[in-house]
């Protein structure tokens, strides 16, 4: 049995280590590091973006976060991403997924993305899911900010509208 | 005033060129401690605006790096790397003037209520920091590699790509246009 | 070889000279910043197309997060501020800089504001400031997004000239 375990893991190791980033390698301890790379590899092999995966691992990193923080963040991102490409289709870009993911994780729904996409047919939705994303985390509830981005949405707006319309909340906000 | 030579070819330069071409980084550092302060001077002044001159500054010394190989001549490393800073200076001009135009950046409306106004201040080297600034890009160039870097018209035509008759012009130009511009507020003749 | 061999400059004109030739108070960390730059690959630069996805896990230095086909020299400068006039250090992490707290200082400029400018591609990037080499400031001019670790963290989403 223990020849086997040794075998394994010859032959498995180089490869694992192959995967790893090499930025997250001293980054993180060992236990984290194979798991959080085994997500990277298969959202990559999903065909999914990895950077953004790796940048959250560095980020638990960096804020001394525990390794199983950290994993369930990059596990949670990898989810939402997925989420995401569900709801808006497979010819998403990275950044339209990165910033799905954000509105996702700030409380939207998939449905509201799938709508988006829907309005916005085949136009870049990465700053309305940006600025969903922002509405959504600085308090506007879900509904309303949904319903305003989508309303925009209606109307073939620009990224310069959807910036101000993010204005406007921040304004309404101002004591 | 130093020389030219003293300026862009100082002593060990080739030495330190061949010690980053080795890997040993740090060189570097020793030369850009030898350059930083006469460029970041000539940056300054160029661009009017110390971030910008910083940022020209540190693309300049990152693409000198990055290209370190191709400088044929390493006892005059100092000249090659002015030469990008000079054109980096002037791309940093024209990237500030289309971007200004339009508008559009995120940043622009994320910084809202955020942009530092500099204070006011009347004083000798304002006003000559605003008539420089008034200066077209080409007469400031001119000016400011003649006069106060004091390069010879040579070394100006290889920096420039200028002839020596059209850069003599400009900085002339710069000059007239210097002293009209001063002299519409000051009386500076006593 | 002087310039006053071939121009003889009038009394103003050596005195903006004179004035123009002092010494200009440059960033004290600008070396160390230009060194940390250098240890970082090389981004690909405009006219080779899109990147594919490998070679950006390739690029270290920035993250490739939202990256399109650029010139990094072309990109819009994004600035960082923090007011905080008692602080001896500040740095700023986020997705751009691996998360690295030495990678990125801010210089220290009138009245206690901190701040530096990044080139930056279109995208949306969390980030957050370190104050004192301990203490986790978020951007009070930018918003907060959630945050998966317990420490505060803003956003910013950059647009420019090339549409996200």
């Amino acid at each position: 049995m223990s020849r086997i375990l040794l075998f394994l893991s010859l032959v498995c190791l180089p490869q694992a280590l192959a995967a790893q980033d090499p930025r997250l390698a001293g980054r993180l301890d060992a236990t984290t590091l194979g798991t959080v790379s085994s997500i990277i590899d298969s959202a990559r092999a999903d065909g999914l973006p990895a950077e953004p995966l790796v940048q959250k691992a560095l980020e638990g990193a960096s804020k001394r976060a525990p390794g199983e923080a950290i994993v369930r963040a990059v596990r949670t991102l990898a989810s939402n991403l997925r989420t995401v490409r569900t709801a808006l289709g497979m010819k998403s870009s990275d950044q339209e997924l990165l910033a799905g993911a954000a509105a996702l994780r700030a409380g939207a729904t998939p449905d509201a993305l799938r709508e988006l996409r829907r309005l916005g047919d085949s136009r870049n939705l990465a700053v309305p899911l940006s600025v969903l994303a922002d509405l959504v985390s600085q308090g506007i509830e879900v509904t309303a900010a949904s319903r305003s981005v989508l309303d925009l949405a209606r109307t073939d707006a620009s990224d310069e509208d959807y910036l101000r319309l993010k204005q406007r909340f921040d304004g309404d906000r101002r004591p | 005033m130093p020389s030219p030579e003293g300026l862009f070819g100082v002593d060990g330069d080739a030495v330190l060129v061949q010690r980053v071409l080795a890997g040993e980084e740090a060189a570097y550092g020793v030369l850009m401690g030898r350059y930083r302060d006469r460029f970041g001077r000539y940056a300054t002044h160029f661009l009017g605006d110390q971030h910008e001159a910083e940022d020209a500054l540190q693309e300049a010394f990152v693409r000198g790096y990055r290209f370190l190989h191709q400088c044929e001549a390493p006892e005059r490393v100092g000249a090659w790397l002015f030469r990008i800073l000079v054109n980096r200076c002037r791309t940093s001009r024209v990237q500030n003037r289309r971007r200004s135009q339009e508008v559009p950046v995120e940043t622009a409306a994320e910084n809202d209520g955020a942009v530092t106004q500099l204070p006011v201040d009347t004083g000798w080297r304002d006003e000559i920091d605003r008539a420089l600034a008034r200066l077209p890009q080409d007469l400031r160039e001119a000016f400011l590699l003649k006069h106060v870097e004091d390069l010879s018209y040579e070394e100006m035509e290889q920096l420039t790509g200028a002839g020596t008759s059209a850069l003599k012009m400009r900085v002339k130009r710069a000059c007239d246009k210097l002293r009209d511009l001063l002299q519409e507020t000051h009386d500076f003749q006593r | 070889m002087t310039s006053s061999d071939e121009e003889s400059r009038d009394p103003l004109i050596e005195r903006v000279v004179r004035e123009l030739q002092k010494p200009v108070a440059l960033d004290p960390e600008l070396e160390s910043r230009i060194m940390a730059e250098l240890r970082q690959p090389p981004l690909p630069t405009l006219g080779r197309g899109w990147i594919p996805w490998a070679a950006l896990a390739l690029a270290a230095g920035l993250a490739g997060m939202l990256l399109v086909s650029y010139d990094r020299h072309r990109l819009p400068k994004v600035e960082f501020a923090l007011d905080m006039p008692n602080a001896s250090s500040v740095t700023l992490v986020g997705d751009f800089n691996n998360w690295s707290p030495e990678a990125t200082p801010l210089s220290k400029g009138s009245q206690g504001r901190w701040a530096t400018r990044l080139p930056l591609a279109p995208g949306r990037y969390q980030f957050t400031f370190i104050v004192d080499g301990q203490r986790w400031v978020p951007d009070p001019a930018r918003p907060r997004a959630p945050d998966d670790f317990g420490e505060p963290t803003s956003v910013v989403t950059v647009i420019g000239p090339a549409k996200l």
